[in-house]
């Protein structure tokens, strides 16, 4: 199989007992050979080593999408029934905080705290939500400190209960996320904080809770668009 | 980038310095994606995203490090890839290599203009090699040659894959697959030899 005494792959693979490794190191200073074979082989075999784990089972690619638009004779298939179910869902996702950001203006104008129910006092409205709960960890505000309680089933409602946070200036907002997998994030609400630095705060949840893995609470400004500042002030793990 | 710019090869960044390297000499099938490409023929499209669509979006979802961004810069890249297809010269690089160039390059793009958003804690852990922020020549290699591991024989594939992904030795894998040790070794070599030569082809330079 191998012309010479040991195998260049062998060594190569570190599979060589010690006595046959050694061999291979003398042969390979003297036999050019030998040195060029090893040397051929090695990048490959340290590039194999380097792989990540998803090269051996690549994720399945999104559709090629609309890709020959610009081309008449390009032929477009239907899309299946599932993707235009989740790029309906990416819409709603994308216009919800545009929604709320035009919320977020018109109520800032008018100087009114935000979000579905809003207390800067702890006063919450309708009766309290109980259910599955996480405590929030402070990530920017280190004095702030919160949990998160959700209703299970068809109701899916949250509620967040924050203290010192710091309050909103002008122009700044809270805004509470499901974070899911990788670039899966959904905003469920906005709302202001007094010099309380308290926070009772209900939401309808926009999609299933269970679905999502984090809770976060960003510091939010208004004009900056409508994607997440990264600035993440508190954060929950609830699944 | 120029068309005419030369693209990243495959070689390997560890390789040593060579004197020459082969002249390049295009395959069947890319001339047959680039002669589709050229006549706009979105089949030819169609080809070359089965055939590399996984290696761009493995190495877009590293380099990028958010699976939703990877998604949208995929379509991205296929979508230049048929704007400039036209210009592609098979001559002068491998497909491959002209797609997993455009790959870096918008995934680059995408890094520079990001606003910082928070990721995924359990991802950012995964991901804690920092090629989610600077996405590198060795991520692009990884995935040029995760792609050339479809090229090979199915039983070599596998071989590797045991040996690389499962950690097994060649005797274990002997054991587990009843294959002859002998036979396990010969097949190692000849894919370890024949996923070098399709390194070196994808490195050979213009005539």
């Amino acid at each position: 199989m191998s012309r010479w005494p040991v195998s260049p792959v062998d060594y190569l693979l570190g599979e060589l007992p010690p006595e046959e490794r050694s061999a291979a190191e003398r042969l390979a200073a003297a036999d050019p050979a030998f040195r060029a074979e090893v040397e051929r082989l090695r990048p490959v075999v340290s590039t194999l080593d380097a792989l990540p784990a998803e090269a051996w089972a690549p994720v399945e690619p999104p559709p090629l999408r609309a890709m020959a638009a610009d081309d008449p004779r390009a032929v477009h298939a239907p899309r299946p029934p599932r993707e235009r179910l989740r790029d309906a869902l990416s819409r709603r996702l994308v216009l919800r905080p545009a929604v709320a950001l035009a919320a977020c203006a018109a109520r800032l104008a008018g100087g009114v705290g935000l979000g579905l129910a809003v207390s800067g006092g702890g006063s919450g409205g309708s009766a309290p939500i109980t259910g599955a709960s996480a405590t929030l960890g402070a990530l920017s505000q280190p004095a702030a400190r919160g949990e998160v309680r959700m209703t299970t089933g068809p109701d899916q409602r949250m509620e967040i209960v924050a203290t010192g946070l710091r309050p909103t200036r002008a122009g700044d907002y809270y805004e509470l996320w499901l974070l899911g997998g990788p670039g899966r994030m959904v905003p469920v609400g906005t709302f202001r904080v007094t010099a309380s630095r308290h926070a009772d705060v209900r939401f309808q949840a926009p999609v299933p809770t269970a679905a999502y893995r984090f809770v976060d609470l960003s510091l939010q400004h208004a004009g900056a668009g409508p994607a997440h500042s990264g600035d993440s002030v508190l954060r929950a793990r609830i699944a | 980038m120029p068309l005419t710019a030369p693209v990243p090869s495959a070689r390997l960044s560890s390789d040593p310095p060579r004197a020459r390297a082969p002249v390049r000499r295009p395959t069947r099938h890319e001339r047959r994606i680039a002669a589709g490409l050229r006549t706009r023929d979105p089949r030819a499209l169609e080809t070359a995203y089965a055939e590399f669509g996984r290696a761009v979006f493995g190495y877009l979802r590293q380099a990028v490090g958010d699976h939703g961004a990877a998604e949208d810069i995929q379509q991205q890249v296929f979508t230049e890839l048929w704007r400039r297809g036209p210009a592609y010269d098979p001559e002068r690089s491998s497909i491959l290599s002209f797609v997993m160039t455009i790959a870096r390059s918008r995934a680059i793009d995408h890094l520079r203009k990001r606003v910082p958003e928070p990721r995924d804690p359990s991802v950012a852990a995964e991901l804690s090699s920092g090629e989610a922020t600077a996405p590198t020549d060795a991520l692009l290699e990884r995935w040029r040659v995760a792609h050339l591991l479809s090229r090979i024989p199915r039983e070599e594939a596998d071989l590797l894959r045991m040996r690389f992904y499962a950690g097994l030795s060649q005797r274990e894998i002997a054991e587990r697959t009843g294959i002859p040790l002998g036979t396990v070794k010969m097949r190692m070599v000849e894919a370890l030899g024949r996923l070098r030569e399709l390194i070196d082809a994808e490195e050979a330079v213009p005539a």
